[in-house]
């Protein structure tokens, strides 16, 4: 019989919500005709727990709780976001000291995702070692966060107008130790991937996306940057003292899984330079700026958004008075950025789909909230 | 200001007609006790100014933007306000997507980047509210607009944004509210047949214990539940 008389219908195949490869607990149905993806529907949710209708139901400042369990790679970033909008709303300015603190602590707990995403994404395209490489930097890191905040993951560390409590004594000279170790390691762990042939072939060209459809799914941070698209919050529009840092906004131009790879390696480079620079700058002085003894901002609404390892992190937060928020919500970057991977996935390989996936980056907590 | 007055026979009304009054002002002091989450203020202290928000001036951008969409929907189709020094623009609900698509294609605007749409139950009205901004003009704005509980229905901007699908699903799953023209308007984050819409402030926070679908309430001979259901107190 002839090829082309041979009937074939296209296949719905299943991944998840338990496979290895999705980070989390994320299901995705894939249409396949052969080992070629034709369509892909994601199914999100698995881990709900219903951080804004919660936040509704906490004081302003044990939001911040549930914050560190969205994205809770980057507890830092988070807290960053919520407490601007609430300084904001309240009025207060925070001292000069908590700003550099918050800087250092937010671009540090950025190396530190981008290295979990380097490990995993090495772990996804089948090279177990890298994991390890970028794990032995990461933990250097969770032991400043944990000499500074006392917790590992869940930091509840920045309050309004400061935070929680000062720098430990000799942090300073601990954190340029670690900052030189972790330089080298970034360095190694180059050599270990980027070059690779056999990585470079799984990535490469592998789940391209234009920049006018990543902008149009409203994709952001590291996704959007490798698309040549030179957006970064930090720098449109400036939150906390990142106006007076000197750093580069790494972009790339193809817009596929090794680009993305690319950007963020080289962020952690520009984080490094980014916390050099407010170790040399960071002034004596009070942790804590002037506060009002009852967080009780009038009633008004801002929305904020920073820069988070993942992309453009954005809280509404609405006061109607009183001691609670009246409305949190919270724009997640992942959120965004997986809407875009139907498109990303299309005429990929099935086993290119879970390199793609790694290239997002996803943090289901943040997904979901 | 209730649900019925927000929008009298605004549909029948030609788009001319003002609405800067009808939208304007926040809800009464008599729906925000009701609501859950207001406290009254603490005892003795003196409202301090007008809040932060309203006391920045408006930025070069806003004042710009405020202009543009002026002369493009008129002076009285819209109500401006300005929070944090930036453009709030409240519209009918009717309007909203002409003016989310216009707002796209005007090469003056070009809100190119949906930054997050969000859904608020103020009791007495719902409130969409769309964060704009645009990655080559780097200015942004936000577009409000307000539904009724009795009809809760706004038109999906699907097809200026494709980034609006999740979240539009998410607000009517959250809020129970139709959004029409979206093409899959499934559930999204909540379990598979619960029939609830958390984010109303209608839906308390029920403590575990309580009947309620897709939890278990019969686990024998444990007395977990009724700890739970007491506040830990028995």
């Amino acid at each position: 019989m002839a090829l082309d008389r041979l009937q074939t219908v296209d296949m719905t195949i299943n991944m998840g919500p338990q496979h290895p490869s999705t980070h989390g607990v994320f299901r995705m149905v894939l249409r396949v005709d052969g080992e070629r993806i034709l369509d892909c529907e994601p199914y999100i949710g698995y881990l709900h727990r219903g951080f804004e209708k919660l936040s509704e139901n906490e004081n302003y400042h044990t939001v911040l709780i549930h914050l560190d369990r969205t994205d809770y790679l980057a507890g830092f970033c988070n807290e960053m976001a919520y407490i601007i909008a609430l300084e904001k709303l309240l009025g207060v300015v925070p001292s000069e000291r908590a700003e550099y603190i918050r800087v250092i602590m937010c671009e540090l707990n950025r190396i530190a995702s981008h290295m979990m995403f380097y490990g995993a994404l090495g772990a996804d395209a089948g090279a177990l070692t890298p994991f390890l490489y970028a794990f032995r930097e990461r933990e250097r890191l969770q032991g400043l966060f944990e000499a500074v905040s006392g917790a590992r993951m869940m930091f509840f560390y920045f309050r309004a107008g400061g935070v929680r409590i000062d720098l430990p004594d000799g942090f300073i000279r601990e954190c340029r130790r670690v900052l030189d170790a972790v330089k080298f390691g970034i360095d190694e762990c180059d050599k270990l991937l980027t070059n690779n042939e056999v990585f470079i072939s799984r990535t490469k060209g592998i789940g391209a996306i234009s920049a006018a459809a990543a902008i149009d799914y409203g994709c952001s941070g590291p996704i959007l940057r490798a698309c040549g698209v030179k957006e970064d919050v930090r720098r449109s529009e400036p939150y906390s003292i990142y106006d007076r840092l000197d750093f580069d906004i790494p972009v790339a131009y193809s817009g596929d899984t090794y680009d993305r790879y690319v950007v963020r390696m080289e962020e952690m480079r520009q984080s490094i330079r980014i916390v050099e620079q407010c170790l040399d700058q960071i002034p004596d002085g009070p942790f804590m700026g002037k506060v009002p003894r009852f967080i009780r901002p009038e009633p008004g609404e801002v929305y904020v958004r920073t820069e988070n390892p993942r992309g453009d992190y954005g809280i509404y937060l609405i006061s109607r008075g009183g001691d609670y928020p009246y409305r949190v919500k919270l724009r997640s970057p992942c959120f965004c950025n997986l809407m875009a991977l139907r498109e990303m996935l299309k005429d990929c390989y099935i086993a290119d789909s879970v390199m793609v996936l790694g290239s997002l980056d996803i943090v289901l907590g943040e997904v979901d909230r | 200001m209730t649900a019925e007055e927000l929008r009298p026979e605004a549909s029948k009304e030609p788009a001319s007609q003002p609405i800067a009054d009808e939208v304007k002002g926040e809800a009464p002091s008599a729906d925000a006790a009701q609501a859950p989450a207001a406290r009254p203020r603490a005892a003795g202290r003196a409202p301090a100014g007008p809040p932060p928000g309203q006391q920045a001036p408006p930025t070069a951008d806003a004042v710009k933007l405020e202009a543009i969409f002026k002369e493009i929907l008129g002076e009285q189709a819209m109500k401006v306000e300005y929070n944090f020094g930036e453009l709030v623009l409240t519209v009918l609900p009717e309007q909203i997507l002409e003016v989310c698509r216009i707002g796209r294609t005007d090469p003056r605007l070009d809100f190119n980047y949906l930054r997050s749409l969000s859904g608020v139950d103020y009791v007495t009205h719902f409130e969409v509210v769309y964060h704009l901004y645009s990655l080559d003009k780097l200015h942004k704005i936000t577009l409000k607009t307000r539904i009724s509980h009795e009809e809760p229905e706004v038109d999906s901007v699907i097809s200026v944004w494709s980034g609006a699908d999740w979240h539009e699903r998410e607000l009517a799953e959250m809020f129970d509210i139709n959004v029409k023209g979206h093409p899959n308007l499934v559930p999204l984050l909540l379990d598979e047949g619960v029939d609830e819409h958390p984010l109303l402030k209608s839906h308390p926070l029920v403590p575990m214990g309580e009947d309620r679908p897709g939890v278990i309430t019969d686990l024998g001979e444990s007395d977990w539940m009724g700890y739970r259901a007491s506040g830990g107190k028995e």
